[in-house]
């Protein structure tokens, strides 16, 4: 992640963050051909759509959440990211929305 | 006479070396490992200087596991790896993993807090990251090691303070002559150079507060200037099998553990008991599983941590096992070089006592310059000495009265 000036991060500051994060995550696990991150990409399951999936488990989720509340001294509810949570774009809606 | 066990790989993170070479020969000739610390600012700290290790995870680990572990993780993980690297198991193999640390944990979450510190006062609770139970738990950094490693027997976390590792060698051991395991993995680790680790030590006043100058000269077991513990991170590991299972197939034995002793002061929270008897008594059946008479031993590597009360308390446990003949046995004292390591010192002074055993070389006890009128033995002063070593003993003592012992011997 970042640091980031004062100014409240919008949706594209933490959708790079997100995209980063994750890039690295999965950098280290040498998938080929290395997956293509975009707002649409599902995280966990595949939903049917034949939408690309990240395929993250539970460790994951929990490692890219503290990662952004630490980031942006947020608390995400526990609630919110199993159960809301499906896509890049969903996770960083999230983000904004709290610090917002 | 008990099955003995084999020692059959080691490996290990010291501040005299991360391989055994440079790790004997570091100990061999002296040469310290400790420093003016770096890990925290210590300038209004008694303690100044540590046994450092310099470690980059990332050689060995993905950064995502480095960053959801803790260093405490990280040593362990590189020791285990290096004493596993010849390891070739059979089909059907059970392995098990026992772990000595001190801490355990708290290095751990002493390092969480100070991650979070800020953050808590404001926060409260909601400071902690979402990972943070994973890296401070007692168990997780063997937990960590055996998801890394594929190891499903028996994964334990022994914590008795400085004699951890040497009561986890001894558990190992137990293992494999009850057939719980085929192959057990010993190992100890410490990564306690944080400022509210070792703040906890400095109230005690059981460090050394000699200036950061006098870093190589401040571990000085035994003698009469000594003026406390220096602390150091560490991690060691053996790989440990069965004799009479007949698994060698070449690989080189460094050794055998021909028996283990454990016991407790039961007396006071940090202080030995003063006349070293329950410390005696762990030593004592350490002997009486090997089978060996005390007129065996030939060599004695030490507990030896250079505070005013440890050595003494030493020095007669010493005495009553091995009567007036101790004062003929040789005895070297690691920490001399290495520091304090906690709950890994054990793991390090049996990997040293094999590696000695092996060579026929007692490595020197440094900085012994005037030695405690109350510490008379021969603690090999300065130089390091040949001589023919068939059994040893490694002992350690520990915070609560804890007492570990291990009769060591050649492979042969």
């Amino acid at each position: 992640m970042t640091t980031r000036d004062s100014r409240v991060p919008t949706m594209e500051d933490v959708l790079e963050d997100v995209t980063k994060f994750l890039t690295e995550l999965l950098a280290d696990r040498e998938i080929e051909p290395a997956p293509v991150i975009g707002p649409d990409t599902l995280l966990f399951d595949a939903d049917g759509s034949g939408a690309a999936t990240l395929e993250l488990d539970s460790l994951d989720a929990l490692d890219l959440i503290s990662a952004l509340e630490g980031e942006y001294g947020i608390e995400v509810p526990g609630e919110i990211v199993f159960a809301t949570i499906r896509t890049v774009e969903d996770i960083a809606k999230v983000v904004v929305s709290i610090v917002q | 006479m008990t099955d003995r066990i084999l020692v059959t790989g080691a490996g290990l993170e010291t501040c005299i070396g991360g391989d055994l070479t440079a790790f004997w020969r570091n100990l061999v000739e002296g040469h310290s490992g400790i420093r003016p610390l770096t890990s925290f600012d210590t300038s209004d700290f008694p303690l100044k200087i540590g046994g450092e290790i310099d470690l980059d995870p990332t050689a060995f680990m993905s950064r995502t596991d480095v960053r959801r572990t803790c260093r405490h993780h990280h040593l362990l993980m590189s020791a285990v790896s290096k004493a596993c690297e010849r390891l070739s198991l059979r089909s059907g193999d059970v392995v098990a993993l026992v772990v000595g640390s001190g801490g355990g944990g708290e290095a751990a979450m002493a390092a969480e807090f100070g991650k979070h510190a800020e953050r808590l006062a404001t926060q409260g609770w909601r400071a902690f990251d979402r990972l943070a139970v994973t890296r401070v738990l007692p168990n997780m950094a063997a937990a960590f090691v055996a998801d890394k490693l594929r190891i499903h027997g028996p994964c334990l976390t022994v914590t008795t303070a400085c004699a951890s590792s040497t009561d986890a060698v001894g558990i190992a051991a137990a293992l494999l002559r009850s057939k719980a395991a085929d192959v057990a993995i010993a190992a100890g680790v410490d990564a306690w150079l944080n400022p509210y680790s070792q703040g906890g030590f400095c109230k005690l006043q059981a460090v050394s507060t000699r200036p950061a100058a006098e870093a190589a000269i401040a571990s000085r077991p035994f003698d009469r200037d000594r003026d406390g513990m220096v602390p150091a991170e560490g991690a060691g590991a053996v790989i440990l099998e069965r004799d009479s299972a007949g698994r060698l197939r070449g690989e080189e034995v460094l050794g055998a553990v021909l028996g283990y002793g454990s016991s407790c002061d039961a007396e006071h929270p940090v202080m030995p008991r003063a006349d070293g008897a329950i410390a005696a008594a762990a030593v004592q059946r350490a002997l009486a599983q090997s089978g060996l008479g005390s007129d065996e031993i030939e060599h004695i590597n030490a507990h030896g941590t250079s505070t005013p009360l440890n050595d003494v308390a030493e020095t007669r446990a010493l005495k009553r096992v091995f009567g007036p003949r101790c004062a003929q046995i040789p005895v070297t004292a690691n920490k001399s070089v290495l520091g304090h390591a906690s709950g890994a010192c054990g793991i390090l002074e049996m990997i040293a006592t094999l590696l000695t055993i092996r060579a026929g070389v007692v490595p020197p006890t440094v900085n012994l310059d005037n030695p405690d009128p109350e510490c008379d033995l021969d603690y090999t002063p300065l130089a390091a000495r040949e001589r023919t070593i068939r059994a040893a003993i490694t002992c350690n003592f520990g915070f609560g009265g804890q007492n570990a012992a291990l009769t060591l011997a050649a492979a042969d």
